[in-house]
């Protein structure tokens, strides 16, 4: 069903119209809104190219609302760089994927659960990124990753996905929750399609400070020959049998390719995923601090300015509630030391630690998500996850760190595919991109009614 | 003589200076001279805190903190870095301040006023960086209002927060702390005082003696002065009140009041019973800024500072001190002074500058820019020459900043030349020839007399005549009867 970018060019001036038609028609939840038009289309190296972004990057004229109520009928005056760098690429923004309240795990969004389009009784994600990739709507998403926002969502619906170092991709016009986390990456049918629009949207951005002054290379990364990889042991707990087979077969491949595999234990496995949920919550605070019906989106009537910002942010959704609260507990002056401090000290020997592991591996592997894509209208009614701000722990730690990562199917459980993530050292996102390439190439993972 | 602060009164003032001649604001390249603009006019998505937007620092800003600091005899800390201070207000579009919190970009420093009993030297805590709310207006009054607007011109500016340990005794001192900062921070050129909302004052006042026994004070805080006068005001009626409670035995709280300039009252806006809690936090958005390298450099360029031109205005030019340190309050008097006294007698520009033209200027509540330099040279010319009087000097200083023209114009249209010396002899004959009594007083020992006489002349000369010259000439012509 996925078609490359180079299918989509082949389809000429038919691209954009088509991939418009499709998103019209979305019944799936992978999108909120179609935007765009084929006329749009500039020279470039994705000339004419329809592709998505996530509703959480700002885009000029177009409603943005990161699938919250708070943002219904917020429409930016600018565009984000990211939307900017494609545009200017020659690419049309055709869609906003769907994406969970905010990108927040285990929110709701106001247009409900993306269906997987593998098996539409399954979940695509958090996102509808890379379902959107999936249904053939589109040969490439641009989608923030937070949490797994977008590796997941890969993992669960086939896609190759990536997510640059921290700092790779300027964060100009993404709403993020959490701005130390989040980091913008693509999703596509293969990982060299990933590469072509990596290096559309990598370069230095002097509108976010945390942007890196040179642009990123994506290519002349290691080969796998004489390669060592690393599988921390505490990233293969709690992942199901099957997934854990495909992840066996993944190791065998590595192997094949001329790569030594080695388990090891990581000391700070254990807190990433608490880290990440404090600096998460804490940020989050802050971040959704500025949605108070004053200068944009709804305004809820009310006798005063308190009772108006207390109504205005009755908008955000019970899940996101929770998430601010807890932010809010956490950096009061009581429990500030014992947990947010503590859980920047934390993370800053996370990071120490990933430092003296690159020392000893060139790369370390996991399982992208512990399952595969769960069943719509899950454990919690409404279509809830678990209320963490990561997905694993191996995710939550690559956000900390702020290190590159991929994910390329590694194997199928019936007709629902599973992911491999591929981590590497800071900037070294090259290496990553030549490993998930050999990988693909060399497993060839096709779905069984593809064989 | 010590002053001897007989109601133990402490101040302590926290002060927000807008950098508005930084260009920009603090996060955005909006400009940050807003003065004459239109409401919501001097705004992009960054400072209307747009979601989507990220902040990026403007470093002039940063530069003109450690110009501070510097000018305070401060240390500047070597690395420093921006925290999210977190409360809902609609002015405040992100829903946070982007402030500093434990390691502020200047801390212990002091400057040193002429307190109540002589020199005091007033402690500088800390002074750090922050982003300016955008400013609310409420119908009705702050207490009970049915709406509110905001401009949101004001939303990012750079502000620098200077705070003072409680060492000022009296509304005075505290007012003359204020004097003080403004001038040193109007020669550092980091803003201009004269723009609305430039600087504003916070103070924290208690009266810690009462029935001549030390007691524990309650600290208050008013907040939001926004000019000098004010500020002594404020602080007196504070005093006044805080006086009165305890001599009716009525509990004091811990507060923070309102001054209301119109009514001359504080009224209060709430009561702290628990220290606010803002969620200070790292902001992740803004990378840590390792400023040390740049302190010797922005050192070396530091203009020089009101106390040293007051020192060097003594010595260099041998005029009083009161005259040096009447010119050095502000920059702009100071330059003009040095650019007269170097085509004229150094004393007497020092003396016109100070006293006549400032004088003249301040009555008028003109700029200094309403006088040109050249023009006053001219006139201390004529006057030295005795060209024209001093008296007809004035005159021409006045005429020229009420109409305008040419110092030889206004003389030759007011008829001010000086009259001739032989007109001065003839009159002074005629005046002795007029008042025999006072010439017999006079030769009889009455100094006073001579006045008299002298007086008459001048009349004769209606003002146009040199009173050293008639009396000289009254005497010559005493001595030859």
């Amino acid at each position: 069903m996925t078609k490359d970018i180079a299918s989509f060019k082949a389809a000429g001036d038919k691209a954009v119209a088509e991939s418009l038609e499709k998103i019209k028609k979305d019944d799936s939840g992978i999108f909120i809104a179609a935007c765009g038009d084929a006329k749009a289309a500039g020279s470039g190296p994705l000339s004419g190219i329809p592709i998505a972004v996530s509703d959480n990057i700002s885009t000029k004229d177009v409603e943005t609302t990161c699938g919250s109520k708070i943002l219904k009928g917020y429409v930016p005056p600018f565009s984000g760089k990211a939307v900017d760098d494609l545009t200017n690429a020659g690419a049309v923004i055709v869609g906003k994927t769907n994406m969970v309240e905010f990108g927040i795990l285990g929110a709701v969004s106001t247009k409900g659960p993306v269906k997987n389009p593998l098996d539409n009784t399954r979940k695509g994600g958090p996102s509808g990124s890379a379902a959107a990739v999936a249904a053939g709507i589109v040969p490439a998403a641009v989608c923030s990753d937070v949490g797994g926002l977008l590796r997941v969502s890969a993992s669960f619906c086939g896609t190759a996905a990536f997510k640059p170092s921290y700092g790779a991709v300027s964060r100009f016009g993404l709403i993020y929750y959490t701005g130390s986390l989040d980091q913008i990456g693509v999703t596509a049918t293969t990982v060299s399609d990933v590469v072509t629009v990596m290096d559309v949207l990598s370069g230095n951005d002097n509108r976010d400070t945390t942007s890196l002054p040179d642009k990123m290379v994506y290519s002349g990364g290691k080969p796998l020959s004489g390669c060592k990889i690393g599988i921390p042991e505490e990233f293969l707990e709690g992942v199901s049998a099957d997934v854990m087979k495909t992840f066996d077969e993944a190791v065998a491949t590595f192997e094949k390719l001329g790569a030594t595999c080695k388990k090891f234990s990581m000391n700070t496995a254990k807190y990433m995923q608490p880290v990440h949920d404090i600096i998460a919550a804490g940020e989050s605070s802050a971040m959704l601090a500025k949605y108070d019906g004053t200068r944009f989106g709804p305004r809820a009537e009310a006798d005063n300015w308190h009772e108006m910002i207390a109504k205005t942010r009755a908008l955000f959704g019970p899940v996101v509630e929770r998430r601010i609260m807890l932010g809010i507990h956490l950096l009061m002056a009581g429990q500030y030391n014992d947990y947010y401090m503590k859980s920047m000290q934390t993370r800053t020997l996370i990071i120490e630690e990933f430092e003296s592991v690159f020392k000893e591996y060139d790369l370390l592997i996991s399982p992208t998500a512990k399952d595969v894509a769960p069943e719509l209208g899950g454990a919690c009614g409404a279509g809830c996850d678990q209320e963490f701000s990561s997905y694993s722990t191996a995710i939550a730690g690559v956000d900390l760190a702020g290190l590159p990562a991929a994910t390329v199917p590694c194997g199928f459980v019936g007709k629902l595919p599973a992911g491999l993530q591929i981590i590497g050292g800071y900037l070294k996102d090259a290496d990553v991109i030549a490993a998930a390439e050999a990988f693909e190439k060399a497993a060839d993972v096709k779905s069984p009614e593809a064989k | 003589m010590v002053y001897e602060n007989p109601d133990g009164v402490m101040i302590g003032l926290e002060v927000h200076v807008q950098l508005n001649k930084a260009n920009t604001k603090m996060f955005c390249s909006c400009t940050s001279d807003y003065t004459d603009s239109e409401a919501n006019t001097c705004l992009c998505a960054g400072c209307l805190a747009l979601p989507g937007t990220t902040p990026v620092l403007n470093e002039k800003s940063v530069d003109y903190a450690i110009r501070i600091g510097l000018a305070l005899n401060a240390e500047i800390e070597n690395e420093t870095d921006f925290f999210m201070k977190s409360y809902f207000y609609p002015d405040l579009g992100n829903g946070y301040q982007v402030t500093q919190f434990d390691r502020p970009i200047v801390k212990n420093g002091s400057v040193v006023i002429e307190g109540e009993d002589g020199e005091l030297k007033v402690r500088i805590t800390r002074a750090h960086m922050e982003d300016d709310p955008g400013k609310m207006a409420h119908f009705g009054t702050i207490e009970k209002s049915t709406g509110s607007i905001i401009d949101f011109n004001r939303s990012g500016m750079p502000l620098v927060e200077i705070v003072t340990a409680p060492d000022m005794r009296s509304a005075k001192e505290a007012r003359r702390f204020l004097d003080k900062l403004r001038s040193i921070l109007e020669y550092l050129d980091v803003f201009d005082g004269t723009r609305e909302g430039a600087m504003k004052a916070d103070a924290n006042i208690s009266v810690n003696v009462f029935n001549g026994k030390r007691i524990e004070g309650t600290r208050v805080e008013v907040k939001n002065i926004s000019s000098h006068k004010a500020v002594e005001k404020a602080i007196n009626y504070e005093i006044m009140r805080q006086k009165d409670y305890l001599r009716k035995n009525k509990q004091l709280v811990q507060e923070t009041r309102h001054y209301d300039e119109d009514r001359n009252v504080t009224i209060s806006l709430r009561v702290k019973e628990t220290a606010d809690d803002y969620r200070y936090f790292p902001d992740f958005d803004l990378v840590p800024m390792i400023v040390g390298d740049r302190v010797e450099g922005i050192r070396a360029q530091m203009p020089e500072l009101p106390d040293a031109k007051r020192e060097r205005f003594v010595s260099q030019y041998g005029i009083s001190d009161a005259h040096a340190k009447s010119l050095v309050t502000e920059r702009a008097f100071a330059d003009l002074f040095e650019s007269v006294a170097a085509k004229v007698d150094q004393k007497s520009a020092a003396s016109w500058v100070a006293d006549v033209v400032k004088g003249e200027l301040n009555y008028r509540d003109l700029p200094i820019t309403a006088i040109k330099g050249d023009d006053i040279v001219t006139v201390i010319e004529m006057v030295t020459k005795k060209e024209i009087s001093e008296e007809s000097g004035v005159t021409v200083i006045r005429t020229l900043l009420d109409d305008g023209g040419k110092p030889a114009d206004i003389v030759k249209a007011k008829g001010l030349a000086m009259v001739a010396d032989d007109f001065i002899a003839t009159a002074a004959k005629e005046a002795i020839a007029e008042s025999p009594d006072a010439v017999a007083d006079y030769k009889a020992g009455t100094e006073k007399a001579l006045n008299f006489i002298v007086g008459k002349v001048m009349q004769k000369a209606k003002g146009k005549a040199d009173a050293r010259l008639a009396r000289e000439m009254v005497l010559k012509e005493l001595e030859k009867m």
